[in-house]
């Protein structure tokens, strides 16, 4: 099936994430960049990851990858799958054959992404000769398909350019033309839009979801920015200091998100028909890898904080259909299984 | 300016690696060589001892003598004088000359700047050895006149570096603070700008004692450096080069001499530029 | 790109001018002149007049350098105080063999730093790159000189393997082209070290990787064309430098190249050898530079396509 309808039925899930924790080995000893993070993308799905900058989703994208950069940042436990296997147990090799040709991951500086020194042409083509048998020529034909597909003008001279003789936006359309010239079945696009204007921001973001009906793969978006949430995602995955805490359907999640760092999320969105004052921020800052607070690790800043909230962590708790959240207000302690009462 | 509460940190991340505090050691020895030669030394460097000439390293001689029977390693002690020394004068007079105009280079900026690099650049058109080799061969053996040749071939190391440093920080806020105050030039040149650039002067002035130290060992030995009476370094592998094969140690430890200070100061510098400038390090 | 190569002759061309004054002034450092220098110390004040004369040394300055440079700039150095040749063919006679020494010395030094600094940069802080930095700051701390002396000691009097001095046989070479390339092969070293470190940390090499491409292509292919840029910049620098360690080098191998007959001459005082020999190596170490610019903008198409 080519079409992948939102609302459809979901299928059975691409990507599975269970429980991933990765290190980081920083100035100050080993820090937990993502602790414990479970949650799957359907086919044809596309999932957004939001949390601010450092909550751990660049490292939870990377991992699907094994690419979290030796040897600081190691993946300690857990299991991710892909189409029903173990990524985590295959050799370098198998991932090295699985990157790029059915995990494919694009970047958010479309200006340092791409290697200054090839010309763009032979960036898209080494990425299609390694994985496909095909011909200088085929490849180059390919090439210049990749590249009208992702609406890039001439195409056959922007094959001989180099990158820094292509603005950001089209830069970004390269990255996007080679991410998907083996026909993935699923693009993780770390904040692709981020270092964009917003005029470009807009067409990207289209350019994917067009792209996305045409292939039929499934998109990880990771982003930090509400707004482009609502407008591809089907699904969403807040991510807080390394932990998930609340994953909904996008409808849910606008219309009554569940936990109080995703309400304060919503709050710091502009919309046109509020005022400027009324724009929320939340209190306090994101915690430091290094000194976590005990229990749930957003009570600090938290508006319905209780004394509960300091002493044990919530455990995510199916709240609605297809929402979860992990927050002390859908339930205590003693209502749900497997947590200790305090 | 390296701020004092910093200077712990600096002084911590400088021995907490081994091959600093080797290179430390190395240039420590070399003073100690320096200051009390006489002491140190066995025998007199210049007594020929005629009965034992090349004989090899016993109790008697460590290190053994050479084609006159005089004692190398009384020889290496009293060489280490001129080496060092010479290698404090040449990056005295580049710190002097270099930092100058490096400063003013950079400060100014814009004409000054690029006539100064011209000359610079005259300057380093030439192979350094070579240049050096001409000055020496018109002007004649002798300590000033080796110290002169490569002051003259040497100063732009420092040159570059300063200017470059310089260029960086003169549109900074406090220095523009300093210029609408009404300092005048000299003043904004040396008492603002010049302590601000004191870690890489430091570590170029460390790594400097290098090259001069292995240049003079050069012209010594092809004979147009030290002078041959006065124990060099170089001098002594000039001496013995044709009898390498019946007395190895009479070319094996005076080059030895050389390699070990000059690591020292590799070594050492190479730490400090770690310590000062985190930026740098991998 | 046209302009800017212009530009970069045009500075020679400036650069070359400043060493006309400079080696022109090098001679006014001889104490007592050239020509007491000639005559030695018990010259008569006439003897010195006569040859001044002769030599045209009584001329106002500016008429003597204008005098020497119209000369130099159409390609005649002058005649040696030596042997009254013709100084300019007996230099470019020696080229070649200066020219093998190098190119080899460069083959040797680059095949040594490349491995060493590449590992070094993968592997930070393991147990070879430690071993790797000692190695590099040795080889730049070691006098060229004394390991020729060293080499010749083992590998030609005790070994037998080459020969000592001269340039006889093809191996003749090897000795000091390795004598000479182990302190640029240190520096390499460190170079292509640090410039590595610094690009393996770049976001396109996480996008080489996403797209499955090998660690192998990654770093030697992705990575390197990227590090190699400041490289090619060091190694245009330690050529000058290795241009003056074969005078040494020469000397100690008897290599019969322009160094070694440099040297002599020095040795001789024969000034006007001197100077075209300073000239000469001037006008190398600027076409260096002008190549060093087109190589660097050959690799590095920012530049190729701008200015």
């Amino acid at each position: 099936m080519m079409y992948a309808d939102d609302g459809a039925q979901p299928m059975a899930p691409l990507l599975e994430i269970e429980n991933l924790r990765v290190t980081f080995d920083g100035e100050d000893g080993e820090v937990t960049a993502v602790n414990g993070v479970t949650l799957s993308v359907g086919q044809g799905e596309t999932v957004a990851l939001v949390g601010e900058s450092g909550c751990g989703k660049s490292m939870t994208a990377l991992s699907v990858l094994r690419l979290v950069p030796a040897p600081l940042g190691a993946i300690r436990g857990g299991s991710v799958r892909f189409a029903g296997e173990e990524l985590l147990m295959k050799t370098v090799e198998q991932m090295q054959e699985i990157r790029g040709r059915d995990i494919a991951m694009i970047f958010q500086e479309p200006m340092t992404s791409l290697n200054p020194v090839f010309t763009c042409g032979d960036q898209i083509m080494e990425a299609i000769t390694r994985h496909r048998v095909v011909s200088k020529r085929e490849a180059r034909e390919q090439a210049v398909e990749m590249l009208r597909l992702v609406g890039i003008p001439m195409p056959e001279r922007r094959l001989y350019e180099y990158p820094h003789q292509l603005s950001g936006g089209m830069r970004q359309r390269v990255m996007i033309g080679m991410a998907l010239c083996c026909a993935p079945k699923l693009l993780i696009a770390d904040e692709p839009t981020t270092a964009l204007d917003v005029t470009i921001q807009a067409q990207i973001l289209d350019l994917l979801r067009t792209l996305k009906r045409k292939i039929g793969m499934a998109i990880l978006l990771i982003t930090h920015d509400l707004g482009i949430v609502a407008e591809v995602a089907e699904r969403v995955v807040i991510m807080y200091a390394g932990e998930v805490v609340e994953e909904a359907p996008v409808r849910s999640l606008f219309k009554k998100p569940a936990h109080p760092y995703t309400r304060g999320l919503l709050g710091s969105v502009p919309k046109l028909d509020r005022k400027e004052e009324e724009l929320k921020t939340i209190p306090g800052n994101v915690p430091s890898l290094k000194s976590m607070p005990s229990g749930c690790r957003f009570h600090p800043r938290c508006p319905n904080a209780r004394s509960l909230c300091a002493k044990a962590a919530p455990a995510l708790l199916e709240i609605g259909e297809g929402q979860r959240v992990a927050c002390w207000l859908y339930g205590l302690p003693s209502d749900r299984e497997g947590v200790e009462t305090l | 300016m390296i701020a004092s509460e910093n200077r712990g940190r600096v002084l911590r991340r400088l021995f907490r690696r081994p091959l600093t505090v080797i290179g430390l050691f190395l240039i420590l020895a070399n003073i100690v060589m320096v200051l009390f030669a006489p002491v140190l030394s066995p025998y007199n460097p210049e007594e020929m001892h005629l009965k034992d000439r090349h004989s090899p390293p016993s109790m008697k001689y460590l290190l053994g003598t050479d084609f006159y029977g005089r004692d190398i390693l009384s020889r290496i002690i009293h060489g280490s004088r001129i080496s060092f020394t010479l290698g404090l004068s040449v990056v005295a007079g580049g710190l002097l000359f270099g930092t100058t105009l490096g400063l003013v280079a950079g400060y100014f900026g814009g004409r000054v700047d690029s006539l100064l690099m011209r000359v610079t650049d005259i300057f380093l058109a030439f192979p350094q050895m070579v240049f050096a080799m001409a000055i020496m061969s018109v002007r004649g053996q002798g300590f000033g006149n080796v110290v002169l040749a490569l002051t003259l071939t040497g100063w732009t190391a420092f040159a570059r570096l300063v200017r470059a440093e310089a260029l960086s920080l003169r549109d900074l806020e406090f220095v523009q603070a300093v210029q609408s105050l009404g300092a005048r030039t000299p003043r904004i040149l040396f008492r603002h700008l010049l302590p601000n650039l004191m870690a890489p002067i430091i570590v170029q002035a460390t790594m400097g004692m290098a090259t001069p130290i292995l240049t003079e060992a050069a012209l010594t030995f092809l004979g147009i450096g030290i002078p041959p009476n006065v124990p060099s370094w170089g001098g002594m592998l000039s001496v013995d080069r044709d009898f390498m094969e019946t007395a190895w140690w009479s070319v094996t430890f005076p080059g030895l001499a050389i390699a070990c200070t000059v690591l020292g100061f590799n070594l050492f510098g190479d730490g400090l530029r770690d310590a000062l400038d985190p930026k740098l390090r991998a | 790109m046209v302009l800017y190569i212009l530009r970069r002759l045009f500075q020679s061309v400036w650069v070359l001018v400043g060493v006309t004054v400079l080696v022109f002034a090098l001679v006014q450092l001889i104490p007592g002149g050239p020509a007491l220098m000639i005559l030695g110390e018990d010259a008569t004040a006439e003897q010195i007049t006569l040859v001044n004369q002769r030599l045209g040394l009584d001329r106002p300055l500016h008429v003597q350098y204008l005098d020497w440079l119209g000369k130099v700039v159409r390609g005649d150095f002058g005649v040696s105080f030596q042997d009254s040749r013709p100084i300019l063919p007996d230099l470019l006679n020696r080229m070649p063999a200066t020219l093998e020494l190098l190119v080899v010395a460069m083959f040797f030094s680059l095949i040594i730093a490349l491995p060493i600094g590449i590992i070094s940069a993968v592997k930070p802080n393991s147990l070879l790159d430690n071993v790797g930095r000692v190695l590099a700051l040795l080889g730049v701390s070691m006098p060229s000189f004394w390991i020729g002396l060293l080499l010749i000691m083992v590998f030609a009097r005790n070994l037998g393997w080459f020969p000592a001095v001269g340039r006889e046989s093809w191996t003749s070479v090897i000795m000091p082209a390795f004598a000479l390339g182990v302190s640029m092969a240190g520096i390499l070293m460190r170079m292509i070290r640090s410039s590595l470190l610094e690009v393996l940390r770049e976001d396109y090499l996480k996008t080489a990787r996403a797209k499955g491409l090998t660690e192998k292509v990654v770093v030697l292919k992705h990575a390197m064309r990227n590090a190699i840029l400041p490289v090619i910049t060091t190694i245009a620098l330690q050529v000058g430098n290795l241009l003056g360690g074969s005078v040494v080098i020469e000397t100690v191998f008897a290599w019969p190249g322009m160094g070694r007959f440099c040297y002599m001459r020095m040795l001789q005082r024969d000034i006007p050898t001197i100077m075209g020999n300073l000239m000469l190596y001037a006008v190398f170490v600027c076409i260096l530079n002008i190549v060093t610019d087109l190589l660097y903008a050959y690799f590095d198409p920012r530049i190729r396509y701008s200015g």
